[in-house]
């Protein structure tokens, strides 16, 4: 009993140490899933919460961060959820599909040649949710197809479908944005 | 094999093709330099996009969008551009078919003519009451063409900065320049040297707008355009053919002044001739017997003595009112004392509120023609001893918290309102004040301009409705953060918004500090609302706006 017990009194002790430690990197994944600054405190606060009170629940064999980020990915997508008035977002109808034309490498060397990387985060911003979430989980978790279909409940073929077509509109953002560029 | 598909091609690059496939993939791209050099872009984009977003803070990005202002401001011009070539051809359409053009006194409507409206603008902001004046009409003309310039300047910058848009912007500027009026000739004096004050002899006269900065300043000559001075002491013995604006320590006009005279400082005394009206704001004002204000006299201060005589109204709110002229129409007075006496008439009627009886002496000989109303402030007893009082606090409560129900229900997104930290109170706040007092003075403008009234009409229906839901708003913040959690669910929102309605009516009557409680909390609440209206609405940017659609997961 006591074996059991003392881990987990210690990693409450540890708890403000985790904070330190995961914070910043929640914090940044919950504000750009929720993209609002005010809400992505709020969620992030929440997330900390919800670690501390499932702690149980943590299997010490994997990753902190990977468990801590799926809670905070978890308690986004409800927060996106409740906004709903339609239904199924994540799916996708003929419009998302991916533009065949873009079969060519050209278009991709705007976002490599952009290293500021201003340009590409506030690309990213712009997108709808649709397409946002999955691009964040992608490449800020950096979740597999199969973890991003579990959290979003989709199909993992949607997810690969909706990676691509939301690249190709980042791509077409950024594009977009260096036209009003000073030459 | 055909060349695989970019969708084929992503995949590879996550690492997420299955393995026979990836295994063909990779077959082909040894064979293809073209899918070679795709799957390579692709890779790096994927780099790319994992270092942008893991590498730097989100807030980074939020601090991003100029470019996103600037497209803004592009789509802003673009507007007004369409607006003036559409209003410009309707224009030149008219005057050439009919040969009919606006007529003289609409003429300010016209869009290109920036001198017309912002004369109207002035006239209206600055001389609602009288005749209107030269001085500030053409201060305004001269900022307002300067600010008009650069937004051109700016629009056609941000649009192109190509040689077609230098020509443009000339020629705009050219076109700007062709319809401003002449701004009045303005003489500046300032006191130089050990020289100290600025005199204008008898001898001399200014022959347009004079503005003065000095120690004291003398006028025995004659200005013929407007007297602006600021200055500790001004005198005036000469003669002012346009207004004097002055702000003193003490005024003295002995002098002739045809139009206005607006005095601000801590002694006022008047003694010479006004053409028009007056208007006093001081601790002690004083319209001697040679003062005759041919229309109105409107005094604010702690002391007036009025004993000139008033060609139509006299206004006075101050601590004590003595007169002793005749005042062409009404005397209205509001404030502590009063004493009309001997040789006063009044014209038409007199309408006073003072502290008392003892505080009012009217004596028997003053003539007034029409009615004599005499009010006297009464000490009331505390509200707070009355029943009726609470009544209608519940009343209030209960009226709050239906309409916060139906608002929380017809606008969930309302509700979901937020202000846990300092930073979104103080934004609120910030907000709110902005809101509160930007949409009346937004209202007022879109009057001015006649054609906007009835805008101006809805943007006042929405700000006193805002004013009203403001409360509702924080009310349910407060309940919150009283209860110390989130609510969601309908029900734990009524909960919420009952406990804060019932505090903030309490906060709101505590003596001393209830209305300034009450102020603090609507600017937050009617800031939060405005936040939110924005979020909601269509009032973003089509971009920013994709992010807030409500999305569902199956």
């Amino acid at each position: 009993m006591y074996a059991t017990a003392e881990p987990l009194i210690s990693m409450k002790l540890d708890f403000a140490q985790i904070y330190r430690e995961h914070h910043r990197r929640i914090f940044n994944l919950c504000a750009y899933l929720l993209n609002s600054r005010d809400l992505a405190e709020d969620a992030s606060h929440e997330v900390f919460l919800r670690a501390q009170r499932k702690i149980e629940t943590y299997d010490p064999a994997l990753p902190f961060s990977s468990w801590i980020s799926k809670i905070a990915s978890n308690y986004c997508l409800d927060i996106l959820r409740r906004r709903v008035t339609e239904k199924r977002l994540f799916g996708f109808d003929a419009s998302d599909l991916p533009d065949p034309s873009s079969n060519q490498p050209g278009p991709l060397s705007e976002m490599i040649s952009i290293e500021q990387g201003e340009g590409v985060r506030h690309a990213l911003r712009s997108l709808p949710d649709k397409f946002r979430v999955p691009l964040v989980l992608a490449y800020y978790n950096e979740f597999g197809y199969e973890e991003i279909a579990a959290v979003l409940n989709i199909p993992r073929n949607t997810v690969a479908t909706l990676l691509l077509r939301g690249k190709q509109l980042l791509r077409g953002r950024l594009n977009k944005e260096k036209r009003y560029e000073m030459p | 094999m055909r060349c695989p598909s970019e969708f084929v091609h992503a995949q590879f690059a996550d690492g997420e093709l299955p393995e026979g496939e990836a295994g063909e993939l990779i077959a082909h791209l040894e064979v293809c330099a073209d899918c070679r050099k795709l799957a390579a872009a692709l890779k790096e984009e994927n780099r790319v996009l994992i270092r942008n977003l893991q590498g730097v803070d989100w807030w980074e990005s939020e601090q991003a969008p100029v470019r996103q202002k600037v497209t803004e401001l592009v789509s802003i011009g673009r507007l007004a551009a369409v607006f003036f070539a559409i209003a410009l051809m309707a224009r030149a359409g008219l005057s050439l078919i009919t040969n009919v053009a606006l007529p003289a006194g609409l003429n300010w409507l016209f869009p290109l003519n920036f001198s017309g409206q912002l004369n109207w603008f002035a006239n209206g902001f600055f001389y609602i009451i009288g005749e209107g004046g030269s001085m500030m009409t053409s201060l305004v003309n001269e900022v307002g063409f300067a600010l008009l310039s650069l937004f051109a300047l700016g629009i056609l910058l941000a649009v192109t900065r190509r040689i077609r848009g230098i020509a443009a912007m000339i020629s705009v500027t050219a076109l700007m320049c062709a319809f401003i009026a002449p701004g009045y000739a303005i003489d500046l004096r300032k006191a130089e040297g050990n020289q100290r004050n600025v005199t204008i002899a008898a001898s001399e006269t200014v022959d347009d707008t004079l503005v003065v900065f000095a120690d004291a300043v003398n006028i025995g000559g004659t200005i013929t355009g407007d007297l602006i001075v600021f200055s500790r002491q001004i005198s005036v013995q000469g003669t002012v053919q346009g207004n004097i604006i002055g702000f003193a320590q003490g005024i003295d006009i002995t002098g002739n002044v045809e139009g206005d005279i607006f005095g601000f400082a801590q002694s006022i005394q008047a003694n010479g001739h006004v053409g028009q009206n007056f208007y006093g704001f001081g601790q002690t004002v004083t319209l001697g017997t040679g003062v005759a204000p041919e229309h109105d006299a409107t005094i604010f201060g702690a002391n007036a003595n009025v004993n000139g005589n008033v060609g139509n109204d006299l206004t006075v709110l101050a601590g004590s009112l003595d007169v002793g002229s005749k005042i062409g129409r009404d005397l209205r007075f509001r404030g502590g004392q009063l004493s009309v006496h001997d040789p006063s008439t009044i014209g038409r009627n007199l309408d006073a509120v003072t502290n008392s009886e003892k505080d009012t002496q009217i004596d028997s000989s003053v003539t007034i023609a029409g009615k004599k109303m005499v009010e006297y402030t009464k000490p009331k007893p505390s509200r707070y001893l009355t029943t009726r009082f609470y009544f209608w606090q519940i009343i209030k409560i209960g009226a709050a918290f239906v309409m916060g129900l139906l608002l929380f229900w017809l606008f969930p997104g309302v509700s979901r309102v937020s202000l846990s930290t300092g930073r979104a109170l103080l934004t609120s706040g910030g907000i709110g004040f902005l809101a509160a007092v930007a949409a009346p003075v937004a209202a007022l403008i879109l009057a001015i301009t006649l054609i906007g009234l009835p805008i101006a009409f809805v943007i006042i229906a929405l700000w006193l409705l805002g004013l009203y839901l403001a409360k509702i708003v924080i009310a349910k913040c407060v309940g919150e953060a009283i209860m110390r959690k989130r609510c969601d669910g309908m029900s734990a929102v009524a909960v919420a918004l009952i406990v804060g309605l019932v505090v903030i009516a309490v906060a709101a009557n505590l003596p001393l500090i209830g209305g300034i409680v009450n102020f603090f909390l609507f600017l937050i609440g009617l800031g939060a609302l405005v936040i939110t209206a924005y979020r909601v609405s269509g009032w973003r940017s089509k971009a920013e706006q994709t992010n807030t659609t409500p999305i569902s997961l199956p």
